[in-house]
């Protein structure tokens, strides 16, 4: 059916002229004439790393400086050697947890950073292309998918760059990873090559295997309840023609529908769990409420997977459009993309939809990245896109925003995912 | 694309730019023009584009990315341009999707009107997707380049742009009958 409808639509699009009015590109030139080029990139951390430009510190004298460095290094030792010996506790999988370093990828290699100081050294490196690193729930792993010539590895490392090891192949490209709860393993979503739809898979944290989710239904969006054995996915019945949210065990059983509305499968999307697992939020376009444009629902889950609640929620009565929900550690707070008029800016409201305010900066960018919180609840990461070369994050644009005050700082250092430590 | 015309553009060479822009031209109208259904507003998409470009131009590190990212801007300005104009049709049944539809021959009789209408629904980003992949001939990685998404998220809005618009046109022949076939609680 749809192997139909892509050759109609194929056909269908390649009627229709092929070139221009020539004025029109007069129009356009003459347009370009009119405007300015902006500088490139005034930052020398767009373009080399960042320990590198930072300033020198003013040098001591020669043998008070060697002595210095000496001792610093004995209790540098010393430190590491205390701290080797401890098993460093790890933080509860959900709520709020202690911020730890964060890790992004750039050209092809990960690395890690210290989000404040922006200091970052290579986590992994090579001739293959690193990407999509996420950090497990615990803190103490990181997963990130690598791309070879022959295909797609799942693959994961500790934060210090040990124990390097890889999951197992992933059958098509990543559509997004999520970490089980306890740690043991991950959930990733990945397209076939015949564009029919996502399928998604349990990969073992310990390379032991990967396993299909075996729905007999595509599954877009599979995402992991916190503190359960459970996924969540929005699913396409190939068979029966028909697409809903499902909920379903990890081993494939107790496969069940949810009942949230919805009215169309592509108006549909993005659903992420509440850290505390009781709520599902999504995005949907607007017929819920009547309203126009992209609006965010919250729906209760009851432990059996029913649904016991669904509030669509529109937080700014002003918006266009709200969008990108991103749940508080607290999970009592949700921050997302208010857009209106075309200019965007993050909204920070209770989960109930009362509390609304905008906090950061106010961007015309059409991409942004939605919204991201710091371990610690106090914090959130905003990320715009520019139109420039995908897949370099040091050319993004970036501000840490103080949720209590809603004051921003730009900052220079991606932030792919947040390591979790405990409090 | 000659990497040579665009390091030119970037050192502001505007004669340079200019045949970039004019070789580019046609090939960007056409695609503005299958994602907006309209002339008019593929040429403000086009000309936003260039726009951007020129001004921008001297932040592209790499001149071998050019054409991805000229892409790239011209479906910026596509979403741009949708989005204040507020073409997007919302008005759908209730729960039409989940309808049993007759499933075989549907897409072979949509009518262009049909498709059109279908395609307008359909969110900007999955009409880009499928004109960059049906009628430019991108394949699935290099469509993901040019949107900054994952691709297996390529796979994605193409299956569901299909289905979407079989639902639509499902719908509108539903819509456009008294009687519908749609069985209580599916």
């Amino acid at each position: 059916m749809n192997e139909s409808m892509d050759r109609v639509l194929a056909d269908w699009l390649r009627e229709g002229p092929e070139t221009g009015p020539r004025e029109g590109l007069e129009r356009a030139l003459a347009a370009t004439r009119r405007v300015g080029q902006k500088p490139g990139w005034a930052l020398p951390e767009r373009w080399i790393p960042m320990q590198l430009t930072m300033a020198r510190t003013p040098s001591l004298r020669p043998i008070l400086a060697i002595a210095t460095v000496v001792l610093l290094t004995l209790a540098l030792v010393a430190a590491a050697l205390y701290i080797g010996s401890q098993r460093r506790p790890l933080p509860a999988p959900f709520g709020p947890a202690r911020n730890g370093a964060v890790v992004y990828s750039e050209a092809g290699d990960l690395f890690i950073a210290n989000q404040l100081s922006g200091e970052a050294r290579a986590l992994v490196s090579g001739p293959d292309t690193d990407s999509y690193p996420a950090f497990a729930n615990q803190g103490d792993r990181v997963a990130f998918v690598r791309e070879t010539d022959g295909g797609f590895q799942v693959m994961s490392v500790n934060p210090d760059g040990s124990d390097l090891r890889s999951l197992g192949e992933l059958p098509g490209g990543l559509d997004r990873m999520t970490w089980s709860p306890d740690g043991t393993s991950l959930l990733v979503s990945y397209s076939d090559t015949d564009y029919k739809g996502l399928t998604a898979a349990v990969v073992n944290a310990d390379g032991s295997g990967l396993k299909e989710l075996a729905t007999g239904m595509t599954t877009d969006y599979a995402t992991w309840r916190p503190d359960s054995n459970q996924i969540v996915f929005r699913g396409h019945d190939l068979e029966a023609d028909t697409s809903s949210a499902y909920i379903v065990d990890a081993d494939g059983t107790n496969l069940q529908r949810l009942d949230i509305p919805s009215q169309g499968d592509v108006d549909f999307e993005g659903m992420t769990w509440s850290p505390d697992g009781k709520h599902l939020s999504f995005m949907s376009a607007g017929e819920l409420s009547g309203l126009t444009g992209w609006q965010i629902n919250v729906a209760d889950i009851g432990a059996d997977g029913s649904v016991t609640a669904l509030h669509p929620l529109r937080f700014d009565p002003d918006a266009d459009e709200e969008y990108y929900p991103s749940w508080s550690p607290d999970s009592r707070q949700l921050a997302f993309m208010r857009e209106k008029d075309l200019r965007r800016q993050v909204g920070i409201a209770n989960a109930d939809g009362t509390g609304f305010r905008l906090v950061g900066p106010e961007t015309v960018t059409p991409y942004m990245l939605g919204p991201t919180w710091s371990p610690d609840g106090k914090t959130l990461v905003i990320t715009e896109i520019p139109d420039f070369e995908p897949l370099r994050e040091r050319q993004r644009k970036m501000w840490t925003v103080n949720v209590a005050t809603g004051a921003h700082d730009e900052v220079q250092t991606p932030v792919a995912t947040w390591q979790r430590l405990a409090p | 694309m000659t990497s040579e015309l665009v390091e030119r553009a970037q050192r502001g060479d505007h004669e340079a730019f200019d045949a970039i822009a004019s070789a580019a031209y046609h090939r960007l109208y056409a695609i503005a023009r299958r994602i907006l259904r309209d002339g008019y507003a593929a040429e403000d998409a086009v000309q936003d584009a260039f726009v951007k470009a020129w001004r921008e131009i001297r932040g592209l590190r790499d001149p071998g990315a050019f054409d991805a990212w000229l892409h790239r801007l011209l479906v910026n300005a596509c979403r741009d341009h949708a989005r204040r104009t507020r073409r997007r049709v919302i008005e759908l049944p209730e729960l039409a999707i989940d309808r049993e539809e007759p499933r075989d021959d549907l897409a072979q009789l949509a009518d262009r009107d049909e498709l059109e209408r279908a395609f307008l629904e359909l969110s900007v980003e999955h009409r880009a997707v499928l004109v960059l992949t049906h009628y430019v001939g991108l394949p699935a990685p290099e469509v993901a380049r040019v949107l900054g998404v994952p691709p297996g998220t390529v796979a994605s809005r193409l299956h569901y742009g299909a289905r979407a618009m079989r639902a639509a046109i499902g719908r509108e022949r539903d819509a456009a009958q008294p009687v519908t076939t749609a069985e209580p609680g599916r």
